[in-house]
């Protein structure tokens, strides 16, 4: 039981983690993501990084919810606790890659310094690369893939219950609509900072909040055993026995 | 974690009813999916591959390079079902190995990833270049640097991490005898061939989408698609595998 409450609340404070740490990167890279000509003439480069550091935060956090997922999960599905881990691990490469981009900017700001004039032109268009490329890691990564490990997780808790089913219920709508943005995104539909864009976004995100806050200050539900049939009583024994363990 | 009692091998009915003969099924269909899929994205990325002009392809055909990707995204959570599909059963007979496999499957699909990103960033680039903002020399050579990262991620995950991975579960097939044990050799020498292709690609030896690499990658192949038949006509040899008593559960 003590383990138990223990692991329901490191799962809670990394959602929680994520979430935070995703938004003020964010905020923090504003700069080079708004500025086109940031690797020419931008002068924050030390902000930037702090956006990277907070960026590799998420990513850590994104994949450490999953795998302290997993040994909950798989007592009742091992396939889909093992995808939703691979989906979140994949989500996190993806993150990575995008904070790799947006550091070699600030690399190529130190250098343009001393390039010769003629060459500032191919400096701007690769900072446009590197911007762009980004972008669509930032749609791929936290939307796209974030999609099948937030349905996969929020089917299991769903059937197992545990956790109120009002929280599960978020997650099993939040995540194919948050798969179906990144999709529409990428077909050109609409832009993934939009009011279709974060319409589809916030089941997801209540979700998240909603169960990070149940974890922490609730941990997962007991069964309540005594109630039951017998042949429940069978099923959860050992489903649950393990999964909370 | 200390107090699991030892009845903790039963598990909940699994997700499929019909249990394994279910879940054969759907390994069969992610490797068709897979297989279908990758075909698709790729034919529909031609533009940007063959023509000589594949910026200004790549902006006459925006809509049909986009598609691709979307196919490549299906192609990658096809990847990550046959992964997880096979876990459960390579566990068996060999944990380290079977965890070595869903990792290198998950590899696979981060290069595929990779190349999916660079081809979105190439049509993205491809528009500036239409309407001439920007140099297009540079233009060029940053949509060539993207076109490059995308060849050597498709060397690197469809191939090479592919090579690995297939070795990987068909010797575990082979040892188990879960397939008929002639399958199984049939994966080991495509997953030889294709993993000897990706480095003689490194080398330079042979060109990525060349005739050479068609046919070395055509026994993997062919392998996929029977063995997609096989587990869905016929399922796994459970009996073969030791401990069966618990095959049911998982």
């Amino acid at each position: 039981m003590h383990t138990n409450k223990n692991i329901a609340i490191i799962i809670g404070v990394l959602f929680l983690i994520a979430a935070i740490a995703s938004i003020a990167g964010l905020l923090l890279y504003g700069p080079v993501l708004n500025n086109p000509e940031y690797i020419l003439n931008g002068s924050q480069n030390s902000r930037i990084s702090w956006g990277a550091v907070l960026e590799i935060i998420t990513a850590f956090a994104v994949m450490g919810t999953a795998i302290a997922l997993y040994p909950v999960l798989k007592n009742y599905n091992e396939r889909l606790a093992l995808a939703a881990v691979g989906f979140r691990l994949a989500e996190g490469v993806v993150i990575i890659i995008g904070i790799l981009c947006l550091l070699t900017i600030v690399t190529l700001n130190q250098d343009a310094g001393k390039a010769l004039d003629s060459n500032l032109p191919a400096y701007l268009i690769a900072g446009k690369l590197l911007v762009t490329f980004h972008n669509w890691t930032f749609l791929y990564g936290p939307n796209v893939l974030l999609g099948p490990s937030t349905l996969m997780t929020a089917y299991v808790l769903y059937k197992t219950k545990l956790v109120p089913r009002a929280v599960s219920t978020l997650g099993l709508i939040g995540g194919p609509l948050i798969f179906l943005c990144g999709v529409l995104v990428t077909l050109g539909l609409f832009n993934q900072i939009s009011i279709w864009g974060t319409l589809l976004a916030i089941p997801v995100f209540a979700y998240e909040m909603s169960l990070a806050i149940w974890l922490v200050s609730k941990g997962f539900i007991q069964p309540k055993a005594v109630s039951m049939p017998v042949n429940n009583l069978y099923k959860l024994a050992g489903g649950i026995s393990k999964g909370v363990a | 974690m200390r107090n699991i009692p030892v009845t903790t091998t039963m598990h909940y009915p699994d997700l499929i009813p019909g249990g394994e003969k279910a879940n054969a099924r759907i390994t069969g269909m992610a490797f068709i999916t897979a297989t279908v899929t990758a075909i698709i994205g790729l034919t529909l990325y031609d533009p940007v591959i063959h023509e000589a002009d594949y910026l200004s392809a790549a902006a006459r055909h925006s809509n049909q390079i986009v598609l691709g990707a979307v196919f490549e995204l299906i192609l990658a959570c096809a990847n990550i079902g046959t992964g997880i599909m096979l876990f459960p059963h390579l566990r068996k007979v060999n944990q380290s190995l079977g965890l070595g496999y869903a990792l290198f499957r998950l590899l696979e699909v981060v290069f595929i990833l990779i190349g999916l990103l660079s081809m979105l960033s190439i049509v993205s680039i491809s528009h500036d270049y239409m309407n001439q903002t920007g140099n297009a020399v540079v233009l060029q050579t940053n949509a060539s640097i993207l076109k490059t990262i995308h060849g050597w991620a498709f060397v690197l995950g469809p191939h090479f991490m592919l090579g690995i991975n297939t070795m990987i579960y068909s010797a575990l097939f082979y040892q188990s005898a879960l397939i008929p044990k002639r399958l199984a050799l049939l994966g080991t020498t495509g997953a030889f061939l294709i993993l000897t292709a990706s480095l003689l690609e490194m080398f330079s030896v042979i060109s990525t989408f060349s005739i050479a690499l068609i046919l070395m990658a055509l026994p993997i192949a062919v392998y996929e698609m029977i063995l997609a038949g096989w587990l869905i006509r016929k399922g796994f040899n459970y009996e073969k595998l030791n401990g069966s008593q618990q095959i049911s559960h998982c």
